[in-house]
């Protein structure tokens, strides 16, 4: 496992930990009033590595096809938020909250519905971020994704020196644990932007 | 265009504008700025607002998705012909007037509270088709209700302090109904799959059963052979054997023989033994074994075979 930037402490790491738990909460609780199924969310871990080192963790996470939730945001801070699972995994979360056949492919209105799981649970993440932080964006349309783990965010596709905010979040649902990432990519000033909002309300120190 | 030509061609982009009348004040309340050009354009004022807004969104007209504009207190700005075909309810009757009064699904929680971040710039929220089905129901012209994808998004309000929600809603009744058929044919062809599967899986232990029989059958034929012949051979073998083994016992009796001929007898009733204790062997013949032989050749185990 990759470890994190250098640049961040302990502290920032924790405070952003506290965000995602408290997006993810939001997002499982909208969750919980819509469907029939109990669904708890929290993110054991964060970490913040280079793009290059998120590339191999991910081939790591989902050896085959991923599925991704992706809600890209303009403004004092651009990035894109993204939720990723493999897509086998993605296929059984959906069976489980629509209550269908778990042998169905991610035809397209269940990529709908996954699409619509990602946008609850990243809407809580970047509410949080943004209400807490106090940091309004400018954000799109969320879109869906499926591709093989070796295509996803290609060299070349993102700026060098872009960095990965990566929250492995545990999604438990009944009887079945699973778990995704939620990555928020974004390039190292914006990192760096990020830390320092984090410091000024948290009071918090960058290293 | 004259009022025939209107009347032929469904309602103009000013009727739709236009719709917008008579709730005029309710608009104005909206922030929507308006230009001193456009004011000295239209009288009395407050036109000119109506008209801003109208042509602001005017190309939504255009795009094959429905579209409703309303602020926080769900009050209708803007309502496109898509939506006004699909649920037979123009523009002049929804403009300023609340969704909540029209439908019913717009008050449930589940759309109510995911969109309140919207107001104030929220991300978008999106609506799945299999989640909700449809946000604003429509009745398609087979009867049937409409399954629809709905994004609603936070727009600027044009004085940017305030932010109206642009609820966009495609149509995808047909896409369902082809997911549908698809997991149908799917489905049977995955249940043909599991048929043939099973099928040929008895097939298959039909035949290794039957090859079994087969097997038995012929190994019965050869022993019930085998045991003809060795109750035969032994049969035959015997007489003269016994004969053998007598006269040898009768010329042992005999004194006057040289010692030389003596072993010579002695070594003929060992082999007449030995063929004795062969011919023993095939009448207790049970079972059909063989043992390899010279080139390649399987003959039959005396031994093994007589054993239970």
């Amino acid at each position: 496992m990759t470890n994190t930037a250098s640049f961040i402490s302990r502290d920032q790491l924790e405070a952003i930990k506290e965000l995602c738990n408290i997006g993810v909460g939001k997002g499982a609780s909208v969750l919980n009033a819509m469907l029939s199924t109990h669904i708890t969310l929290n993110v054991p871990h964060v970490k913040i590595v280079s793009s290059r080192d998120f590339r191999e963790e991910l081939k790591e996470f989902a050896r085959d096809t991923i599925s991704a939730v992706e809600l890209a945001f303009e403004g004092n801070i651009s990035g894109s938020a993204q939720l990723l699972f493999p897509t086998e995994t993605a296929s059984s979360l959906v069976s489980i909250l629509v209550e269908e056949g778990d042998e169905l492919d991610m035809d397209a209105l269940r990529a709908g519905t996954f699409c619509e799981v990602g946008n609850i649970v990243l809407n809580g993440v970047m509410g949080s971020i943004s209400n807490i932080l106090g940091i309004s964006f400018d954000y799109s349309v969320p879109a869906y994704i499926e591709t093989h783990s070796d295509n996803f965010m290609k060299e070349g596709s993102m700026k060098e020196d872009s960095h990965v905010l990566l929250a492995r979040t545990r999604f438990s649902i009944d009887a079945l644990d699973i778990e995704g990432d939620i990555a928020l990519f974004m390039q190292i000033s914006a990192i760096h932007k990020l830390l320092e909002t984090i410091e000024e309300k948290f009071g918090l120190n960058e290293q | 265009m004259n009022n025939d030509d209107k009347k032929a061609t469904g309602p103009s982009d000013m009727d739709y504008f236009s719709g917008m009348d008579k709730n005029r004040g309710r608009l104005l309340s909206m922030n929507i700025p308006v230009s001193k050009e456009l004011q000295d354009k239209t009288s009395p004022p407050g036109d000119a607002a109506v008209d801003k807004c109208a042509h602001t969104y005017h190309a939504l007209n255009y795009v094959p998705v429905g579209i409703s504009i309303f602020d926080k207190n769900y009050s209708v700005i803007f309502w496109n012909r898509c939506l006004a075909h699909w649920t037979h309810m123009d523009s002049k009757k929804m403009v300023g007037t609340s969704l909540k009064d029209h439908f019913s699904t717009i008050s449930s929680p589940g759309f109510h509270e995911r969109i309140q971040d919207i107001f104030s710039g929220g991300p978008p929220v999106i609506f799945s088709s299999q989640l909700h089905r449809n946000v604003i129901p429509c009745t398609l012209s087979d009867g049937t209700e409409m399954i629809q994808k709905t994004v609603v998004s936070a727009l600027p309000s044009c004085d940017s302090n305030e932010f109206f929600a642009l609820m966009a809603i495609e149509n995808a009744t047909e896409l369902s109904k082809k997911v549908s058929e698809y997991r149908e044919m799917r489905n049977k062809a995955m249940e043909e799959v599991a048929l043939r599967k099973q099928i040929e899986d008895e097939l298959r232990k039909s035949n290794e059963s039957l090859l079994e029989h087969q097997e038995l059958k012929l190994k019965q034929e050869r022993l019930k052979v085998l045991l003809e012949m060795a109750g035969a051979t032994a049969h035959e073998i015997n007489q003269p054997l016994m004969t053998l083994l007598g006269t040898i016992e009768l010329i042992h009796m005999t004194q006057e023989l040289p010692d030389q001929t003596i072993k010579h007898f002695d070594n003929i009733e060992k082999s007449a033994r030995r063929i004795a204790d062969i011919v023993s062997k095939v009448q207790k013949i049970k079972q059909y074994q063989t043992k390899k032989y010279l080139n390649d050749m399987s003959i039959i185990d005396f031994h093994e075979s007589a054993l239970d």
